[in-house]
């Protein structure tokens, strides 16, 4: 089994793996990871009482890992394993399910990113067409020399009425030009709202009446 | 529910008209008229088909694009081609695409020569490669389990292994990370994927990415041969094909045989066949001399054992267990009650009923079969733990209840591991099995369940809710039981209560009835073949013995002075191991028949003649559901091992009973014409499948009368805790010789563990992990304590390894546990 476990390195194409995890072989010592028993994994209260709400909306309990996992990551800053150890105490799955859904979807993390802002502009047609990547290249380079400011592009983020927008922690800016990103930038430095006339929970609704009431 | 009602339709293929059942899929429905569709993803024992490999496109006319046969149902008057040029085009196109990162390192590949991914290249891949980039690179090979190897180059993400984790075996612990072409087969947090049937995933992989540790590098597939028999580690009896390199056995796999195992196994059955050439198995006989036990000739350990048995006539007791044959068993019958003129002989581990009352039990008509179990309305899992007891029997009540709808109600002691499945779970006291079937037995009659559950330390709510699901669910109800259940004092008065659930649910149809599960792996075949006091094969009358306990008392005692083991040894696998160790010791002669000195055979055998293998042994074995299976050598016998069915008629013989068997053949003859109900079976017969002899009409001559509900007597009641806990004991699947003795398994050995409630954990200030002594009355043993939310209070679950079996008795048990 030594030899087996050994450090062995495939020197034959310098281009190897890009993706984290394929190259890792499990530690044969671990205990498998079963539904953790809740009688041993402790969960914070308010932790539970969340994934227990969520999971209280759904007739398959299930359903509810996404919202959980967010849950979970708000707590614990990422989808560490003792954040998803957690969730699967509460929903009584196993971590394996949770670590599936965590690594497929965007919006959970799987390294550990303490102090950190998202800023996810969007490059979906709509964005595109009205010069999304411009916008883009302009946030990456801004952003380039910033550890705690994490730029990536997005596929539709659902706010085509803004485009081209971003998302920056959540809060939906735009319609934005390349200029823009130095501006975001230096008002998420400075702690200050992003943009604040351009977010789109500032802009008023079409709808006059509502408007009105 | 029921099985569905298959109606066969016409469809068109290839320009020949072909019948196939209606809905099938057409993969399926094609080989109706020997069309092969190539398939990787396709597996319809892992339920409905996902479509995610492309490979089995077919045309299909009415409909414009290319359609995958493995998800298109087979509907009336449908013309479909397989060979036009369009698919073929496909077909080249999806292998060609699948190949694009696999690596051409097929002459190093385990899987090189038995490969799917290799037989659908040349079969239907265009041969080149548009593709010139590199090919991507991975470390390689990786630990997934000490027991499987993943190849992460090689995997074509069929989703195979990662949908049997989720859907068959239901663990959950394979899974796929990330997503599009980062996709990976792994698991959480680098865990290993080690579960009961985890080893299925090396069958199920369709390329070499999966291989098993213990098999890599053994092996070519044209250096070895297949050669089917039985799996004769636990009751479940599987059917599996030995793989044979010169003359040694390499690999387990499954023999897909659908009333028996469905084409799975656990991974006892896969990887303990290590212990057949394990270092520590017994190959010559031995005889102990000077304390020691020495090897010497046959003749001289035939000669002694006979003499001491001789010496003993009329005071020799007999066990038999583990794997031992039907024909052995009967053997063994007529070696003590006709040779020795004795009557204390037994294959169960504690008294069970009444010759009468067992055979009601074992009535042809109450008799449900493995596939019942999964067309059941209502499924009744009664004081037993399928994963431990019986595992693949666990995997076919997951499908029922997945698939058919079936309605699952657990009433136990110890937390099952089907509760998630479960409508309804009950809990009783350990050991309090009768009193719950009273409380049940009210519950559907319309009587007082109170007091009943207060006995038994059942909630009355839950007994009543049980017994509407299984009224209600619908005819055809299957309980599942365990032999513990009836065994112990009180075994007579638990089987009456079960007769009476029986008539009250009517329970004598097919499709429904009793399914129960022997504690030792053939222990309905050696209650057949006469292995029991009181009762000669097939259930003949015969003159009453002493039971197991009752057997040990003697020894203990004194009142016997020999005893002969059948591939057992009680110190281990018996309760009261105290008890049996005394009778050992007090015994002048213990003559075993035993592959691994266990401990009480390397104490106190003075004769051990060496046990064959599953895998040299021929002879017949009876599985829960009434099937007689065969059993073939798939390999020569090592050293001095001899046939036992030949050992004892050479016993026989020396003690003065002449048994003319040539052959084991003689052997399975004589046993077929001893008991009615085998009457006119054959070898040939049980060639393939075996033949469930509860379906002949030979199976008349167990026949009994319809059980009609008798007055049950008031059950005891369960101790009550005050304080100290209730005692349960179980034996984990991996609690066998056969998994201590071989390299593969060796890290899955049971270890002694106690698992207590939080709240019990609490009081007594312990947490997981803390070492304890479990005792009663001065007798205690060490174990590690496990505490699980879900272990009812004011109960401990002793696993029954290292020598736990010196706590458990017939009858329940207050324990203590304190820090050790």
């Amino acid at each position: 089994m030594s030899a087996f476990e050994a450090e062995q390195s495939v020197p034959r194409f310098a281009h190897g793996s890009r993706v984290p995890g394929w190259d890792d072989a499990v530690d044969v010592n671990k205990d498998p990871a079963s539904i953790p028993d809740p009688a041993t994994t402790a969960v914070p209260d308010d932790l539970r009482a969340e994934i227990e709400e969520h999971m209280s909306r759904y007739p398959d309990r299930r359903s509810a890992a996404i919202p959980a996992l967010r849950a979970a990551q708000r707590r614990h800053g990422w989808c560490s394993p003792q954040a998803i150890d957690q969730v699967a105490s509460v929903m009584r799955v196993t971590p394996g399910y949770l670590a599936s859904i965590a690594t497929f979807y965007d919006m959970t993390e799987n390294e550990p990113r303490p102090d950190h802002h998202d800023v996810f502009v969007c490059t979906n047609i709509s964005c595109s067409l009205l010069g999304a990547p411009d916008v883009f290249a302009a946030f990456q380079e801004v952003a380039s020399d910033e550890d705690r400011i994490h730029v990536r592009s997005f596929e539709c983020l659902g706010a085509c009425d803004i485009a081209p927008m971003a998302s920056v922690d959540g809060v939906y800016v735009g319609p934005l030009e390349p200029r823009d990103a130095q501006t975001v930038v230096d008002d998420i430095k400075a702690g200050r709202p992003v943009l604040e006339d351009r977010q789109l929970a500032r802009r008023p609704v079409a709808d006059e009446e509502a408007r009105g009431a | 529910m029921p099985r569905p009602e298959v109606r066969m339709v016409t469809l068109t293929i290839d320009g020949r008209e072909v019948e196939a059942p209606e809905n099938s899929m057409l993969v399926d429905g094609a080989k109706h008229g020997d069309v092969e569709i190539p398939v990787f993803c396709y597996e319809p024992k892992l339920g409905p088909p996902v479509g995610a490999c492309r490979m089995c496109l077919v045309e299909v006319e009415g409909i414009p694009k290319l359609q995958t046969a493995c998800s298109t149902p087979v509907k009336d008057g449908m013309v479909v081609h397989t060979q036009t040029e369009r698919v073929r085009k496909a077909q080249e196109a999806v292998v060609e695409f699948l190949l694009i990162n696999h690596p051409l390192d097929c002459p190093v590949c385990d899987k090189g020569g038995e490969c799917p991914l290799q037989d659908i290249s040349y079969g239907w891949g265009g041969g080149t490669s548009r593709f010139i980039e590199p090919k991507r690179h991975f470390r390689k090979p990786l630990a997934l389990s000490p027991l499987v190897a993943i190849d992460r180059e090689r995997c074509i993400l069929c989703y195979r292994c990662v949908r049997y984790s989720q859907e068959i075996a239901e663990d959950y612990q394979l899974v796929l990370l990330e997503r599009g072409a980062h996709s990976y087969v792994g698991t959480f947090d680098s865990t290993p994927y080690v579960a009961p049937f985890a080893g299925n995933i090396i069958e199920l992989c369709p390329v070499g990415a999966l291989t098993s540790r213990a098999y890599r590098f053994r092996a070519r597939p044209w250096d070895i041969e297949a050669a089917g028999s039985i799996c004769t580690l636990c009751p479940a009896q599987c059917n599996i094909s030995f793989t044979v390199r010169d003359d040694r056995v390499l690999r387990v796999m499954a023999r897909d045989n659908p009333d028996v195992d469905d084409g799975w196994l656990c991974d006892k059955g896969r990887f303990a066949y290590q212990a057949v050439h394990a270092d520590e198995r017994v190959v010559e006989p031995m005889v102990r001399e000077g304390g020691t036990l020495r090897p010497v000739s046959w003749e001289r350990a035939l000669d002694e054992a006979a003499a001491a048995l001789s010496r003993a006539r009329g005071r020799v007791g007999a066990l038999a267990g583990d794997g031992a044959t039907n024909e052995e068993g009967y053997l063994l019958g007529r070696l003590l009650r006709e040779a020795l003129d004795c009557n204390d002989l037994d294959s169960r581990v504690a008294r069970g009923p009444s010759r009468e009352t067992a055979r009601a039990l074992s009535a042809p008509a109450l008799g449900a079969t493995v596939p019942d179990v999964e067309f059941a309305h209502a499924v009744l899992v009664l004081d037993c733990e399928p994963m431990d007891d019986m595992p693949i029997l666990d995997l076919r009540i997951r499908k029922g209840v997945r698939r058919h709808g079936m309605r699952l109600v657990v009433a136990t002691s110890r937390p099952s591991s089907l509760d998630p499945n479960a409508a309804v779970s009950v809990r009783f006291a350990p050991g309090a099995g009768e009193a719950f079937l009273a409380a049940l037995d009210a519950a559907l009659a319309g009587g007082d369940v109170d007091s009943a559950a207060g006995a038994a330390g059942a909630d009355p709510a839950a007994v009543r809710e049980l017994a509407r699901l299984l009224r209600e669910a619908g005819d055809d109800v299957v309980v599942v039981w365990g032999e513990r259940l009836t065994g112990g004092p009180r075994g007579e008065q638990a089987a009456r209560a079960l007769l009476n659930v029986c008539a009250r649910l009517n329970l004598r149809r097919d499709g429904a009835g009793l399914l129960e599960i022997p504690s030792s792996a053939n222990g309905r075949g050696l209650r057949e073949a006469g292995v029991l006091p009181g009762a000669g094969p097939g259930w003949s009358e015969a003159a009453d013995g002493r039971d197991a306990a009752g057997i040990a008392r003697a020894l203990a005692g004194g009142e016997l002075g020999a005893l002969y083991l059948l591939r057992t040894d009680p110190v281990r696998t018996h309760p009261d191991r105290t008890v049996w160790s005394a009778a050992l010791a007090r015994a002048n002669a213990v003559i075993a028949h035993a592959s691994v000195l266990t401990e009480g055979l390397l104490e106190h055998a003075t004769v051990v003649f060496p046990a064959e293998s599953y895998a040299e042994k021929e002879g017949t074995v009876t599985h829960p559901d009434g099937r007689v299976q065969r059993l073939r050598p798939a390999i020569g016998r090592p050293g001095g091992v001899r046939a036992e069915w030949q050992v004892l008629a050479d016993v026989a013989r020396r003690a003065g009973l002449e048994i003319a068997l040539p052959t084991g053949a003689a052997a399975t003859k004589l046993l077929f014409e001893a008991v009615p109900f085998y009457a006119g079976l054959s070898l040939v017969d049980l060639a393939a499948d075996g033949v469930r002899w509860p379906e002949r009409d030979a199976a008349s001559a167990l026949d009994a009368p319809a059980w009609e509900p008798v007055e049950l007597e008031r059950p005891p009641a369960a101790p009550s805790p005050n304080g100290a806990l209730r005692l349960g004991t179980f034996r984990p699947i991996w609690a066998a010789p056969e998994v201590e003795v071989s390299p593969a398994l060796r890290f899955l050995s049971a270890r002694a563990r106690v698992e207590l409630s939080p709240g019990d954990a609490r009081r007594l200030g312990l947490a997981s992990g803390a070492r304890v002594h479990v005792s009663h009355d001065g007798t205690g043993v060490a174990a590690e304590v496990v505490v699980r939310s879900d272990v009812p209070a004011g109960s401990a679950f002793l696993h029954e390894a290292q020598g736990a079996n010196a706590l458990s008795s017939g009858e329940p048990r207050l324990v203590e546990v304190r820090p050790a």
